[in-house]
């Protein structure tokens, strides 16, 4: 069986030889390992990130900000001046008191009015409202802390102004004016 | 063998893995390619898969254990490659993988790196017709000299069962060669 392999081998070699024809480009094997090293960095460093966005997305993007913006527009809350006065006077006074108060009764105290929170002004006005007069806040404000000019840096709508005024009781604007 | 023991220390260390294997590579490069090249014919094809067999060789290299020499360990990485990457070309060309072979090699005298002559190209069809595994032991005996422990080593096979093997595809070849020579 091994000659007749060999006979074989032989009429294969004799006919052939030992060479099968095929070969590479000039060079091929001299720069095999930096073309490597490359391809391995690009491997493991990918050279665009995987993350896609969905078809037309940036073609579109304008008008969908655009219209986001302008329904946004219409629907910002109108906040009349009364009720805007009313949520800030009696904060405002119950401080106000408060820091009357604290400045003259507890002066060697370190207490400062960073200490009294918000919570805490609401809670002394709301059990005492008859301690507040306007005797008392006239003694905590000087006509200096109120400029005119706050009114016309606030813009105040139209329509909220008319909306106070509907609503306020004529008598009260008369007793202002005297 | 010492050599290679430390040069399979060297792959395994972080801080002389990446000089160790350029080591590695210009030394079994080119044994490497003309194994591929034998299987997937084409120049550009086996350039693909010998750095991809390379890749895989760079990130398995920790896994590997010294129960089998380093080269065999690399030839069967470099089979598979190979093998996979001519059962996806034959499928994305809806051809079963022999009939892939065979349109290849009769290809090939349009290879601009094929230099080889007629009969060359008979022989290559003559292979194209073996299965698969007698397609490889043949390419490793007659062209690469192997001896057959180590072709045992590589395919994983029985000395006895690639003995043969080998003498079938020799005997085809024979055959095929004789029917279109004389």
């Amino acid at each position: 069986m091994n000659n007749n392999l060999e006979h074989s081998e032989e009429f294969i070699r004799s006919k052939v030889g030992l060479k099968n024809g095929l070969s590479t480009p000039e060079n091929y094997f001299e720069g095999f390992e930096d073309s490597f090293f490359a391809t391995l960095s690009s491997e493991i460093i990918p050279n665009e990130h995987k993350l896609e966005v969905p078809s037309n997305y940036f073609e579109t993007l304008e008008d969908r900000i655009l219209a986001k913006v302008s329904k946004e527009k219409k629907e910002t809350k109108v906040i009349s001046l009364r009720e805007r006065m009313l949520q800030i006077i009696p904060t405002a006074a119950a401080a106000s008191v408060l820091l009357f108060i604290g400045l003259t009764y507890f002066s060697n105290s370190t207490v400062t009015f960073d200490d009294i929170t918000t919570t805490d002004i609401d809670s002394w006005y709301d059990n005492n409202p008859d301690n507040i007069n306007s005797s008392d806040l006239a003694m905590v404000f000087e006509a200096s802390d109120f400029d005119d000019n706050i009114l016309l840096e606030n813009s105040i709508e139209e329509e909220s102004l008319e909306e106070y005024l509907n609503a306020v009781d004529p008598s009260t604007l008369l007793n202002e004016i005297k | 063998m010492t050599e290679e023991i430390t040069l399979v220390k060297e792959l395994q260390n972080t801080q002389s893995k990446e000089r160790a294997f350029r080591v590695l590579i210009s030394q079994y490069k080119e044994r490497l390619y003309w194994h591929i090249r034998k299987i997937v014919i084409s120049h550009d094809d086996a350039d693909d898969v010998l750095q991809n067999t390379f890749i895989k060789i760079f990130r398995n290299i920790d896994k590997f254990k010294a129960d089998s020499k380093l080269y065999s360990w690399m030839y069967r990485i470099a089979t598979n490659e190979a093998i996979t990457f001519i059962n996806k070309r034959a499928k994305e060309n809806n051809v079963d993988i022999e009939e892939w072979q065979q349109e290849n090699a009769s290809s090939i005298v349009n290879d601009t790196n094929f230099s080889g002559e007629e009969i060359q190209v008979i022989l290559q069809k003559a292979i194209a017709t073996l299965p698969q595994k007698q397609q490889l032991v043949f390419n490793m005996k007659y062209f690469d000299d192997l001896k057959y422990t180590e072709i045992s080593e590589i395919l994983e096979t029985s000395v006895g069962g690639l003995k043969a093997s080998y003498h079938h595809a020799v005997k085809k070849i024979e055959e095929y060669i004789k029917s279109i020579v004389d």
